[in-house]
């Protein structure tokens, strides 16, 4: 015997010889479990065999996953000009967008002829309130920054 | 300070049992990093905002429960475990626990 014969059809049960190999090449056994085993490879040739099979299957299997790209990899891909500089003028030009558009609604809301003095003060006072509060919690985080140890986790 | 998920602490003895110790947290990123992690919703791959987001939730909820382990008076925390809920949209949040212990 050469080789281990693939199997077709349904896979029958392994037999105890060959989880014992398994258990052998994925590095299960205990001490006394390989030492034993380790005894056999050189006397029983077929286990041998079928030893070596699983290891290559082994080494396939961790070969034909592809590895994980290294945080560098994906440090650098963010840190390549062409990145960055799409990153910014996107932001650049949704904030502009974004700002002038609320800012556009308010100020055709106070020329509003039809609209009468006191809807408008509450909705300028809405708007008041939100930046305010916005302000007082964006203030409290850049205070509270220094104290927090846990931005610099990654994962 | 040890904190292991198993029950017992081989080739120590648990001298004294404190009971439960937990710390929880919950973090939220800013609403630029929301914006790029939808987006990335849209093309797929891991998004880096939330995986570190988890991180920095999981970290800050583990320190919590060892310094409630700590204040009880414990040296270790044995059978310890993770929760997650869903709080608010974007943000996450972590429970650590587990039985706080003093080793003999």
């Amino acid at each position: 015997m050469n080789a281990i014969e693939p199997t077709t059809g349904p896979s029958p049960e392994p037999s105890d010889d060959e989880l014992l190999a398994m258990a052998y090449a994925d590095g299960e056994l205990s001490d006394s479990a390989r030492a034993q085993a380790a005894e056999r490879l050189s006397t029983d040739e077929a286990f041998a065999l079928r030893v070596a099979h699983y290891q290559r299957l082994d080494v396939a299997t961790r070969t034909a996953t592809p590895p994980e790209p290294a945080d560098t990899a994906h440090a650098n891909l963010a840190a390549s000009t062409t990145q960055r500089t799409a990153i910014t003028l996107g932001w650049l030009a949704l904030t502009i967008g974004a700002i002038g558009f609320y800012a556009w609604i308010v100020y055709e809301m106070i020329r509003d002829e039809e609209l009468e003095v006191l809807p408008k003060v509450l909705i300028l006072s809405a708007i008041a309130g939100f930046l305010l509060l916005l302000l007082a919690v964006l203030r409290n985080r850049l205070r509270e920054l220094p104290h927090d140890p846990y931005t610099k986790i990654q994962r | 300070m040890i904190v292991t998920t198993s029950d017992t602490i081989p080739g120590r003895e648990i001298a004294t049992t404190f009971g439960l110790c937990r710390g929880n947290a919950i973090r939220a990123r800013h609403l630029g990093k929301d914006i790029m992690a939808g987006l990335k919703n849209l093309v797929g791959g891991e998004m880096h905002e939330y995986s570190k987001l988890l991180a920095e939730t999981r970290e800050q909820a583990l320190d919590r429960m060892i310094e409630d382990a700590r204040a009880k008076g414990a040296d270790a925390i044995i059978a310890v475990r993770y929760a997650s809920t869903s709080i608010a949209q974007g943000a996450a949040e972590f429970l650590a626990y587990g039985t706080a212990v003093k080793l003999a």
